[in-house]
């Protein structure tokens, strides 16, 4: 029996006949497939499945250029690279070993551990554009803490250092000075949202946007997507279990996108 | 915390090895020195290459100064 034919039974069972495997869904284990990688369990797959079609109606998956699931019960850390929108582009690549725990993520050593996305934006992005974008990643670990400076960046002028820092250094398509960009929590789902040529806001954990803040659209440095890293020569200690770039999103659009993301992993 | 260091020719043999989705870079460290964390050992990624790791000196991982 097939990841697909078992999976389509697992739904079937589960009283869910009306569920379909998504065709997206279907693409990431196809590949995984392909390239010999250990897939989730039938159960985890069931609920990945859930997180895409969730991200679908919420308006979300189209408007990411990348995502990286890193979290799954019994996926690999071969799986774990693959990037959900296109399947078969921009596998991520793990840089001198990050750990990887099966249904937490990747975490970096804070001396010279990464995961590159391969995709660059500027270059390969589409959604993630200079006027509208966002980057983020789910945290599991307290993104105050100085040590897991830099969770998630591309650019000196799009990273997100750090949820409490006093200086202008969560930035997105925008130089120094930039304004201060704080959270309202420290892990969970976070990052940085650009809705207009002229404000930058925070994507918060609790599923509300951030104050707007004025910071003029400068032209994107085109760099790769990094988790853990910024630029190869910062370094965090963060456990990251998702992370994603694209285009920006509204208040409903990240509310879903946060329900979604905290449903799938509070029951893997 | 401990970390591996790579003399130039260390550096220069090994820098950039990949093997599937696993790449070894060296990154620099507070003195300059080209560095990579104690992880690399243990992955199996980097078996092949398991004997060249094992002759990087261990040495106190001094943090770059935060900018």
């Amino acid at each position: 029996m097939t990841n697909e034919q078992y999976l389509n039974f697992l739904l079937m069972v589960g009283g869910g006949a009306s569920e379909t495997i998504d065709s997206d869904y279907q693409a990431v284990l196809d590949r995984s497939t392909a390239l010999g990688y250990t897939a989730p369990s039938a159960a985890s797959q069931t609920l990945q499945n859930t997180l895409v079609t969730d991200l679908k109606n919420a308006g979300v998956w189209d408007k990411l250029d990348v995502l990286y699931v890193f979290a799954s019960d019994g996926g690999d850390s071969d799986f774990a690279c693959l990037n959900w929108k296109a399947p078969t582009l921009y596998e991520a690549t793990k840089v001198s070993s990050p750990t990887y725990t099966n249904k937490l993520g990747f975490t970096g050593n804070g001396t010279s551990s990464f995961i590159n996305t391969q995709h660059t934006i500027g270059t390969n992005s589409t959604k993630y554009t200079q006027d509208s974008a966002s980057f983020g990643v789910y945290s599991q670990s307290d993104l105050s803490v100085a040590a897991n400076n830099y969770p998630v960046a591309i650019s000196s002028r799009s990273a997100l250092k750090r949820t409490n820092i006093a200086s202008g250094d969560n930035r997105i398509n925008s130089n120094s000075p930039s304004p201060t960009i704080s959270f309202n929590a420290d892990t969970g789902l976070v990052g940085m949202n650009r809705p207009s040529s002229t404000q930058v806001q925070a994507l918060q954990s609790d599923g509300t946007l951030g104050s707007l803040s004025t910071a003029t659209a400068q032209s994107i440095q085109t760099n790769e997507l990094f988790f853990l890293s910024y630029l190869s020569s910062n370094f965090s200690t963060a456990q990251v279990s998702l992370g994603w770039a694209g285009g920006h999103f509204t208040s409903t659009e990240w509310d879903d996108y946060v329900t979604a993301v905290d449903n799938y992993l509070g029951a893997i | 915390m401990i970390v591996l260091k790579a003399t130039q020719t260390q550096f220069d043999a090994l820098d950039g090895y990949k093997n599937g989705d696993n790449l070894l870079k060296f990154a620099k460290d507070g003195n300059d020195n080209w560095i990579v964390g104690l992880q690399v050992l243990d992955d199996s990624a980097f078996e092949p290459i398991h004997d060249q790791l094992n002759e990087l000196e261990c040495i106190d991982y001094v943090p770059i100064p935060d900018s």
